[in-house]
């Protein structure tokens, strides 16, 4: 004679299996939020070191010149910010230098209040689009005159720069 | 006639088999779950970070440690006064941090960055004034329950050595920052034959000479935006509280007139108000590396004061007295009497034209400078 009755107890086996795989794997994904070496971490070592070398750059060495920012952006000598921030950046206390690739544009307000941009520094490297890239800016007073700005006059301007590992 | 209570236990035991093979399973990955929740394991990297926010951002703090801390006898942690660097008892200091001020994230001091990297392995109970890895360092700067090790280092431009706490970085798993900052150095005046003679030179022959220097310190700390770009910042004043003051005095034995002495001889300093002599123990003369010890003492050349942040002149003292005058006395008493017949002599003296001004102008005054520099933090 055949019936049915032993079936659940099996149902009920799987779907108890089931479930537990389910809470273990839910707990995995749970915790690998926390794993060290996620990619958030070195966004944020990276954003950290851009801010730093930027706010150092926009100081000046002492109370009577300007910062090396400022003449920077003023005379849009782009070499002269590759080679200082390059130094600043990729500087470290052990022997040898880190691979911290970067650009930097620059925003202005323009006669008609609109706002534009023109590049600081060209790409130090291609960005092949794998790359976890961070932007950091800086505010900065320049006495200057844009091509398409009103007349030359004290103006805040803003200083992007966006930084990716190799 | 036959039942089906046997078929019953047989479809149990096939799904009891499944629920215990699923759940030893799960048990089993259990431990291997739990490795990545110890907590001390995964934030490295945030206990690495937070390091260098308080290093960095942070001007550190006086105070006792703990309740309950370890404090040497005879330490009195109810007058503890002054900023941390500028306490000779350690157990006076409640964190560290590197920063100027608050307000100047990024800018380190150098007398704390000097102070934090006096440091041994050994703990000497007798020894108040250096740090003993780790222990100090973990109370006031990495915190946590979690007995971390870990590596600061500090690397300036211009100098040759990188400046370094604590073990070898391991090479495996640890928490790392970098952070870019500046330091700021320390203000220093050369008054030198040019600046002598054009005002602090008396013209009259006279036995005793005095000379003064004049900190006025509500203008050094009230009015910092003395450049020309109107710059208001922290990071370019001079604090004679907080910074070292250098004093070089130069060409001393070209002075001398109508004689020709060679050597004078320095009686006192005294800071005033309160006409209190200052030890002689921050008193350089001739070039020499160790201070004078006592005064008076005969002088060729060159005298150099050179005042520690906090140690002569202090927070207190610049708000009890904000007009600090220091007064060197030289005494000329042995001339040559066949000169004109007179027993002094031309030489180093404020009396007529004022007190020589140590404050912002450039002429005067070296004003302090920021070293560009990268600091490291691993902890593991």
């Amino acid at each position: 004679m055949v019936n049915t009755e032993g079936q659940l107890y099996t149902i009920e086996g799987f779907a108890a299996a089931l479930i537990m795989l389910m809470t273990a794997y839910l707990v995995v994904n749970a915790t690998s939020i926390y794993t060290p070496g996620d990619t958030h971490i070195s966004d944020m070592q990276l954003e950290v070191l851009g801010s730093d070398a930027l706010a150092m750059i926009n100081t000046a060495p002492n109370g009577t010149s300007e910062s090396p920012l400022q003449t920077i952006v003023e005379t849009n000598d782009g070499a002269m910010f590759g080679q200082i921030f390059n130094n600043i950046v990729n500087n470290r206390t052990n022997p040898g230098q880190d691979h911290i690739q970067f650009m930097a544009n620059v925003s202005y307000v323009k006669s008609d209040n609109t706002v534009s941009s023109t590049t600081l520094l060209n790409k130090t490297r291609s960005l092949s689009g794998g790359e976890h890239a961070v932007r950091v800016s800086e505010w900065v007073i320049v006495e200057k005159k844009f091509p398409d700005s009103d007349s030359l006059r004290k103006r805040a301007v803003l200083v992007e720069v966006l930084l990716w590992r190799d | 006639m036959s039942d089906n209570c046997g078929n019953l236990s047989v479809d149990f035991l096939a799904g009891f088999t499944i629920f215990i093979i699923a759940f030893i399973w799960v048990a089993t990955m259990i431990p291997g779950l739990l490795i990545g929740l110890q907590a001390h394991n995964i934030d490295y990297d945030a206990v690495a970070y937070r390091t260098g926010v308080i290093l960095v951002e942070d001007p550190g703090a006086a105070g006792k440690v703990i309740p309950g801390a370890p404090c040497y006898s005879g330490s009195d942690v109810s007058t503890v006064s002054g900023p941390w660097e500028s306490q000779s008892d350690k157990c006076h200091i409640a964190r560290f941090g590197l920063a100027v001020s608050k307000d100047t994230p990024g800018i380190l001091d150098e007398n704390k960055v000097n102070r934090f990297f006096c440091w041994t392995v050994s703990a000497d109970p007798n020894d108040r004034e250096k740090f003993s890895y780790p222990i100090d360092y973990q109370e006031r700067a990495i915190f946590g329950d979690y007995p971390y090790r870990f590596n600061i280092s500090l690397e300036v431009a211009g100098e040759e050595r990188v400046r370094s706490i604590g073990d070898v970085i391991p090479d495996g798993n640890y928490g790392y920052i970098r952070r870019d900052v500046q330091i700021k150095g320390s203000s220093n005046a050369t008054i030198n034959k040019t600046i002598i003679q054009t005002k602090y030179w008396s013209k009259e022959n006279v036995t005793t000479d005095v000379f003064t220097i004049h900190l006025n310190c509500t203008k050094l700390l009230g009015d910092i935006r003395h450049s020309p770009h109107q710059v208001d910042y922290r990071g370019y004043q001079i604090d004679p509280g907080l910074d070292n003051i250098i004093i070089n005095i130069t060409d001393l034995n070209t002075l001398h007139y109508p004689t020709s002495k060679t050597t004078t001889n320095l009686s006192s300093i005294t800071i005033n108000p309160g006409n209190m002599p200052l030890g002689a123990q921050y008193t350089y003369i001739d070039g020499n590396a160790t201070p004078v010890g006592t005064l008076p003492s005969n002088v060729m050349s060159n005298i150099s004061l050179v005042f520690p942040a906090g140690r002569v002149i202090s927070d207190s003292m610049e708000v009890a007295n904000p007009q600090l005058y220091i007064t060197l006395t030289f005494k000329n008493t042995n001339p040559d009497p066949t000169i004109n017949g007179t027993y002094g002599d031309w030489f180093l003296n404020s009396s007529m034209s004022g007190p020589f001004e140590y404050d912002y102008n450039m002429a005067n005054v070296t004003q302090p400078q920021l070293q560009n520099g990268v600091l490291e933090v691993a902890v593991w």
